[in-house]
């Protein structure tokens, strides 16, 4: 209770508290300009957080990580296109509510859902973390390992494209930590002295979501021009309305079953918002088209301006947000790539994702708990006073400037880190590296994943064979280790589910 | 469906995969390449240092393989399936047309800006001059917008930084030069 307390107390003193609100406020924009999301903002952001108080900086990654999907529902209800990729279903029942005069409406719906889907995760993160936590203390060196392959394996699998691509993204990220100084010799230093502690995390992120972002925004920027499409849309003046009791009670089913669907996979390391959105989307589809009668006047079909083909992604994006902080305090594990921009956060601050965290910086875990909770308590006023203002600013900026103002916050923030070029030349180097990969279609959630769970696997690895004098029984051992057993199965079956489907899609085909 | 419009639509996807397995086939001997580079560096470690290496230069060398493999026999499925000769495009126009040439400009912008910091330039005049360059590779041409939302960026990201939030950036060696001079007058 004291730790709680304590957290709360963190919480609320007004510099924490100016920055969580400075991050919903982040988020909302960042959200919904088409081409940023929150990878990009907390790549901007994390060398400033070195300057910053640790409640300060996580409050504002808090507030940025919980109302980004918001901000990209504006633009995908109103243009159809969204400004986040967990936005992309909403774009079709929105937009089209939207062209029917329904945009309060839509909006409405999903800042409501959004908010619902946020407060569900929030209380979910609160109750089930400091539980796994504990459990997660009786873990040794084989348990560790098991879990970082548990991780890894979740992030291949979920991965979209080629599954090996997804499988040689996972080792080319594992085989960073391995640079520098370990096992008593220096490996992979090639002579150079700043690379003796091995590659520094935040130039190499900062490289690899923003450089990499950049580079992207500024192909898209030129094709457009080539194609004679302008990047600027129409200025709207809109606003949100408050949902009528018939609709709350329309959408409330939606918004319970979407949040379970949000919460579900959010716990799942590498699953991801996407593919929760579209479980949300395409059950809810289902269940609509179930309960539909001829006769019944409030009745639109999926991607004729349904609201919940609204609620239903929007509820969903936003339960993933909390619940895959989950895994990450808990066990150390990021539920995906933006989470796993905490851990570089919570390492600038010294401290260690994981079971210890809860052990040595509880009051900061329940800072952070409620934080998530209060960030999404306070988004939906926000979003909805800020509405009108949000969509006018957003409009107004013309991406060939943020891309130049973005270039230059993510190189000279590398700079910043250590004060010296190596910094620089590590972003430009993961950058191009980021952008060369997305072009070949290699994923990078698992590069992200591996090089933060790289040298934890690889000590316990150490660890596990030298306990067991070699053997690798170790890790399926039954009677001595079963918790290790149960998660290398669950990585195999991970693992093997693309095989099993691509073969099904053979025998079939 | 309009015969011609099938037909065109299929080149189309036969063309793209084509690309696509070309691509493939770079990434998987360039997996491959590297997994031996790092196979054969991690020989002279120990044999605890060397273990988890090599066990991953092994994974990119077999997910390399498999990845130039399928690609090669997708390309074979796609070679020229209807005889006829593929329009030839230079380099330049290729990526001209996929807006890639803004990419390596861009891109070359930024390296130079790391040399030119590198090389003690100091940090706000350079940065000027970066952004005035990536602005007008990303397509501004009006001079006003140009120079002022280069001045304003570069501030802005300078004030952020060194003023905001005390964190050292860049200095030129012409200043610090200046700045010991004038202390020593004093």
């Amino acid at each position: 209770m004291d730790a709680v307390l304590a957290g709360l107390s963190m919480l609320t003193q007004i510099d924490v508290m100016i920055y969580l609100l400075l991050g919903i406020i982040a988020g909302l924009i960042v959200g919904a300009i088409p081409g940023l999301n929150d990878n990009i903002a907390f790549a901007v952001f994390i060398p400033f957080a070195f300057a910053m108080g640790a409640p300060s900086a996580l409050a504002w990654m808090i507030g940025v990580y919980c109302s980004t999907s918001i901000g990209g529902a504006i633009p995908a209800i109103m243009v159809r296109v969204p400004g986040t990729a967990s936005s992309l279903l909403t774009s079709l029942d929105g937009h089209t509510m939207a062209r029917k005069g329904d945009a309060p409406l839509a909006l409405s719906i999903a800042i409501t859902s959004s908010v619902v889907g946020g407060l569900s995760s929030s209380v979910v993160l609160i109750f089930f973390a400091p539980v796994l936590a504990l459990f997660a203390l009786r873990f040794g060196p084989a348990e560790n390992v098991a879990l970082g392959l548990l991780g890894i394996a979740g992030v291949v699998s979920m991965a979209t494209g080629s599954f090996w691509k997804g499988v040689l993204s996972a080792a080319i990220g594992l085989l960073i930590p391995t640079v520098g100084y370990h096992h008593g010799e220096a490996r992979f230093t090639f002579g150079n002295f700043y690379l003796y502690d091995g590659v520094s995390l935040v130039p190499l992120l900062v490289g690899l979501f923003g450089v990499a972002a950049v580079l992207e925004l500024i192909e898209e920027e030129a094709r457009d021009r080539l194609n004679g499409q302008g990047s600027s849309i129409d200025r709207v003046r809109i606003g949100a309305r408050f949902l009528s009791r018939a609709m709350v009670r329309r959408l409330w089913p939606t918004w319970a079953r979407a949040s379970l669907i949000g919460n579900i996979i959010g716990a799942v390391p590498g699953a991801g918002a996407l593919l929760a959105i579209y479980l949300a989307y395409d059950q809810e589809r289902r269940i609509t088209a179930i309960k539909a009668t001829d006769d019944d006047p409030d009745h639109v079909p999926f991607g004729a301006g349904a609201p919940e083909g609204v609620a239903a992604p929007e509820a969903a994006n936003n339960a993933v947000v909390a619940s895959s902080m989950v895994p990450l305090l808990s066990l150390g594990i990021p539920g995906n790539s933006v989470s796993a921009l905490f851990i570089a956060a919570l390492e600038i601050k010294g401290m260690t994702a994981g079971p210890l965290l809860f052990q040595r910086h509880l009051d900061f875990v329940w800072m952070i708990l409620l934080s998530f909770l209060f960030a999404n308590l306070v988004m939906g006023p926000i979003a909805y006073a800020a509405l009108k203002w949000l969509i006018g600013i957003v409009y107004a900026l013309p991406r060939r400037v943020l891309a130049a103002a973005i270039a230059l916050l993510c190189l000279s923030g590398a700079y910043v880190i250590e004060s010296t070029m190596f910094g620089i030349w590590t972003a430009l180097l993961f950058g191009f590296l980021g952008y060369g990969f997305r072009r070949a279609g290699i994923p990078i959630a698992p590069i992200i994943l591996a090089v933060i769970l790289g040298g934890r696997i690889e000590s316990s690895l150490f660890n596990a064979l030298t306990l067991s004098k070699g053997s690798w029984t170790i890790f399926v051992d039954p009677v001595n280790h079963p918790i290790s057993l149960v998660l290398v199965l669950a990585s195999a079956a991970f693992l093997l589910s693309p095989l099993a489907g691509y073969w099904r899609r053979r025998r079939a085909a | 469906m309009d015969a011609g419009f099938a037909g065109t639509r299929f080149k189309v996807t036969v063309q793209m995969s084509a690309q696509s397995a070309k691509a493939d086939l770079i990434v998987g001997g360039l997996s491959v390449a590297s997994g031996i580079a790092i196979m054969l560096a991690s020989r002279d470690y120990s044999q605890p240092a060397r273990q988890f290496p090599m066990w991953l230069g092994a994974t990119i060398v077999l997910c390399g393989a498999i990845i130039a493999l399928s690609a090669w026999l997708r390309s074979r499925q796609a070679e020229n399936p209807g005889g006829a000769p593929r329009p030839a495009s230079s380099l330049w126009s290729g990526l001209r047309e996929n807006g890639r040439l803004a990419v390596v400009l861009y891109a070359l912008v930024m390296l130079g800006w790391s040399l030119v910091l590198s090389f003690g330039g100091g940090y706000l005049l350079p940065s000027i001059a970066a952004v005035v360059l990536l602005l007008i590779v990303a397509g501004e041409r009006r001079p006003g917008r140009v120079i002022l939302g280069a001045i304003g960026i570069a501030v802005f990201v300078f004030t952020m930084f060194y003023i905001l939030f005390n964190a050292r950036l860049p200095e030129a060696d012409y200043i610090r030069e200046l700045a010991a001079s004038s202390r020593r007058l004093f």
